[in-house]
């Protein structure tokens, strides 16, 4: 017999954790903020969507973990317990709301504004929505929406799997499609064609927002796409390779090469279809993949934690920014192309990476970070001091750095005439350098190599016991890194034509470290897509940025808690730590 | 690539002394093990038996003495890396295996000295680097299968039950392929029966791949069974040394293990010659 009791003091703590969320996201701002984004038109933005999506998430989490689903009429106790939660959310809220309008509370928090209070009483959504005005109830149809919408939740939590999974997929494809409808009207494939304009665009979307019609178009496809798609079935496999490499035969083409083909394919095409703006977010994007990549083969492969990683960075951008600068005002004028700069950089990497490497090969953990640590910081604090101003410019920083080409126009067989712009050729760029990156990540990691490093991860001691040399391999493994982002510092030189110490603060390893472990240590899919998760999307939605850190925090403790292994694990570890292809944790 | 094809090494330690602080772990200690023989080396708890053992592996540098592999390389003032190249192996007392990588790369990395290919070979992937790759992952194949694990090379070796971690550890230390082979407690937790295996594969291990086992046991009756010599020290000296009859006799041993008068009491109850593990190992 199920402990009754129990399980409904529990939905009242989750129910109560929830209110406090919803009330500490509107404290800070961002309720008010997500107003500007509308999902569905005349139906939904985003401050709307956070809000109810609260309740229905503590709807689903109180009956996904009750164990009451066998007993007798469990399912109907467990939708009541759901509404029970999410009655408890909208009470929280309603206290809140009361309070917030009988007292000023914006002495304290500067965005318990009157504006705020509506919204969070949905006065204007409900009217919209039923029409006819609600106000005088608002109290009322708040908790009768959040009884309704948490015994939503715990039924979807009943549904089987992958009904579940479409409809999740579902509601995040009109999620995701609705928050980015301006960023796409802005791709010059949308703008452009006039095909896709009025064909598809223009079905979908209305003014601001997916059309109702779009929205419901959307879901379907998503929830069709999760049925014969599920999650996680093109992860690469460590494992395989050995498995194949012994025995031998033709290559036989699988979905994943298909994949990687079509993927190939779309990133060429990228800066054409979709414009500057969304080139210049991934130009920024492919220059973290590329500090990603060189980060995961220091931590994720061999396991040594540098937080002074930014210093490689920095180095790689002024090695390239003073050497390349055209400003005559400048003290030393050196005046080389990019090209002639990027070996110079790359060497200046390596030299940084092995004289960081030497004083710390006996340290580990702890006292590794610290050192790093520091590292970064001295470069920063060189970049901007008046002995090294001759050089490095001090906090004027270096300016004037020429783009790397001068691409003219191209006849290309078959395609015709292509004119590249600027923002284009530095994509390619870009993306030419990452694909020259995950090539030598990838044969690295499957050689003697990579296996050196991990066998370092895993046991120093016994890795030098294995014949492993330990000073060559931990100072390759810091000097790949360090190419990789000196690599990574002389694009963003090129890229923004003008440095500044600012730039290289700690907050830039930070971010590196934290976009591998949300993407998964030692994953190279892990990189980019920690790199569009954590980079391109607060890129793209300028709102988040303020709540960045906020996010970043939120993010990481989160995926401690329930994904410690990332989005995209390396495919071993999240076999064995018991996951089937959808997600779900094995018996 | 291949194996070095040397056969067993001797083993000569002389007058090896290791200090921590005040405390001297071992002391003075000299062995000599022949080429192709097994040796145990055993004592009471907190004898040095392990320190020995690291100061052999390098591990600690030892502060005084001399450690010699077949007659030729001295081995004491290496690292542990250069030491694995000559020809040493150990397996340790509480596993010790790498364990988020899977069984066979475990194996993979101890096979990492005898590979050869650059970094220049690996990037570009060469010829070489291929061949060297194949035959690596065969060789891991073929070792995983010679210590009785064929077919679970896949599994992390922080999954596998407790017997098959000591094989895999077996198999990774034969991948370095050594010319001797230390042994620290093999059949720690094990029962009779597996015990009795392992007294098998250790034999079978030095005849089929020509090696020199050195031993650290607790369990007497393995002991007494498998080696062709044995030296007991205690408080990091050694007290008696010589085949296992001439142990087994020695008062001094008993008087290790069990206190001093033990051996007279012992004598009066004619209790002698049937000393048993449960008796000597708390």
């Amino acid at each position: 017999m199920m402990d009754q009791r129990g399980e409904w003091t529990r939905s009242a703590r989750q129910g109560l954790i929830g209110g406090l969320v919803l009330i500490l996201i509107a404290l800070i701002g961002m309720i008010d903020a997500f107003t500007k984004r509308v999902i569905v038109a005349g139906l939904l933005d985003l401050s709307q969507a956070t809000w109810l999506g609260i309740i229905l998430l503590t709807g689903y989490l109180s009956a996904a973990r009750s164990e009451d689903r066998d007993a007798d009429g469990g399912v109907r106790r467990m939708i009541t317990r759901g509404a029970f939660a999410g009655v408890i959310v909208g009470a929280s809220a309603c206290v809140f709301v009361a309070i917030g309008r009988e007292l000023d509370l914006s002495w304290i928090f500067d965005k318990a504004r009157p504006r705020l209070f509506d919204l969070l009483a949905l006065d204007a959504w409900l009217q919209d929505v039923s029409g006819t005005d609600l106000r005088p109830w608002w109290a009322l149809a708040v908790l009768s929406l959040a009884a309704v919408l948490g015994a939503l939740g715990a039924v979807l939590a009943l549904m089987p799997q992958p009904v579940r999974a479409g409809i999740e997929r579902g509601l995040s494809g009109v999620i995701v499609l609705g928050t980015m409808q301006d960023l796409l009207i802005k791709t010059d494939w949308i703008k452009n064609k006039p095909f896709v304009r009025e064909g598809i665009y223009e079905t979908l979307f209305e003014r601001n927002g997916l059309s109702p019609l779009g929205a419901t178009i959307v879901f379907v496809f998503m929830f069709g796409l999760a049925l014969v798609w599920p999650r996680g079935r093109a992860a690469y496999d460590r494992v395989k390779h050995y498995r194949t490499a012994k025995r031998a035969g033709r290559p036989v083409i699988t979905s994943r090469h298909v994949g990687i083909a079509l993927g190939a394919i779309f990133l060429i095409w990228f800066p054409f279809g979709f414009g500057n703006l969304w080139t210049d977010v991934f130009d920024t994007v492919g220059i973290y993949i590329l500090m990603g990549l060189g980060l995961n083969i220091v931590v994720g492969f061999a396991g040594l934690l540098d937080l002074g990683y930014v210093a490689f960075f920095a180095i790689g951008a002024y090695t390239v920014g003073v050497l390349t600068s055209t400003d005559s005002e400048a003290e030393l004028l050196v005046g080389l192309g990019f090209w002639q700069a990027l070996p110079f950089a790359i060497l200046m990497g390596i030299v940084a990476g092995v004289v960081l490497g030497v004083p710390v090969l006996k340290t580990h953990g702890d006292y590794l970070a610290i050192i790093t640590l520091g590292f970064g910081e001295i470069i920063r604090v060189l970049a901007i001091s008046d002995l090294m101003k001759p050089i490095m410019g001090g906090a004027q920083g270096v300016t004037e750095i020429p783009k790397p080409y001068d691409v003219g126009r191209l006849e290309l067989p078959m395609l015709g005439s292509l004119e590249p712009t600027n923002q284009q050729a530095l994509y390619y760029l870009i993306l030419a350098l990452c694909v020259v990156a995950v090539y030598i990540t990838w044969r690295m990691r499957n050689s003697r190599i990579g296996r050196a490093w991990m066998a370092l991860r895993e046991d120093e001691n016994v890795a030098e016991a294995m014949g492993i040399n330990l000073v060559q391999t931990k100072l390759l493994a810091f000097a790949t890194g360090a190419a990789f982002a000196s690599v990574a510092g002389a694009l963003f030189a090129v890229k923004l034509q003008s440095i500044y110490p600012a730039s290289f603060g700690l907050l830039v390893s930070i971010n590196v470290l934290v976009l591998i472990i949300v993407g998964g240590m030692a994953s190279i899919p892990g990189v980019f897509v920690g790199a569009l998760a954590l980079v391109g999307l607060p890129e793209l939605l300028r709102e988040f940025e303020d709540f960045r850190l906020l996010l970043y925090g939120a993010v990481l403790v989160f995926m401690m808690l329930k994904r410690p292994e990332g989005l995209w694990p390396a495919t071993i570890v999240k076999r064995e730590l018991g996951r089937d292809i959808h997600g779900e944790a094995l018996p | 690539m291949a194996g070095r094809g040397l056969g067993p090494a001797s083993l000569e330690v002389r007058s090896v002394t290791k200090r921590f602080g005040g405390l001297t772990a071992v002391d003075d200690l000299t062995l000599s093990i022949p080429a192709g023989s097994i040796h145990s080396v055993i004592g009471p708890n907190g004898a040095g038996k392990t320190t020995l053992f690291n100061c052999i592996t390098g591990f600690y540098a030892p502060d005084g003495g001399s450690i010699v592999l077949a007659g030729t390389h001295a081995l004491h003032n290496l690292r542990s890396d250069q030491i694995t190249r000559l020809g040493v192996a150990r397996t340790y007392q509480n596993i010790r295996l790498f364990p988020q990588l899977t069984a066979i790369e475990n194996v993979l990395v101890g096979l990492h000295g005898r590979l050869t290919s650059g970094l220049f070979g690996i990037l570009v992937n060469s010829a070489k680097t291929r061949r060297e790759e194949a035959w690596a992952t065969a060789e891991a194949h073929d070792l995983l299968e010679y210590v009785g694990l064929s077919g679970k090379g896949d599994g992390l070796a922080n999954n596998l039950p407790y017997g098959d971690q000591r094989r895999l550890e077996m198999a990774r230390a034969l991948a370095t392929d050594p010319r001797l082979l230390l042994l620290d407690e093999p059949t720690a937790g094990m029962n009779t029966g597996e015990t009795a295996k392992m007294i098998d594969f250790i034999r079978r291990l030095r005849d089929d791949r020509g090696l020199t086992v050195l031993l650290i046991e607790h369990d007497m009756k393995l002991v007494m069974e498998i080696s062709e010599g044995i030296s007991v020290i205690d408080f990091g000296q050694k007290i008696a040394e010589g085949t296992p009859e001439a142990v087994q006799a020695d008062p001094r041993v008993i008087e290790a293990y069990l206190g001093r008068g033990a051996a007279e009491v012992l004598r009066v109850l004619r209790i002698d010659r049937t000393p048993s593990a449960d008796g000597m190992d708390p």
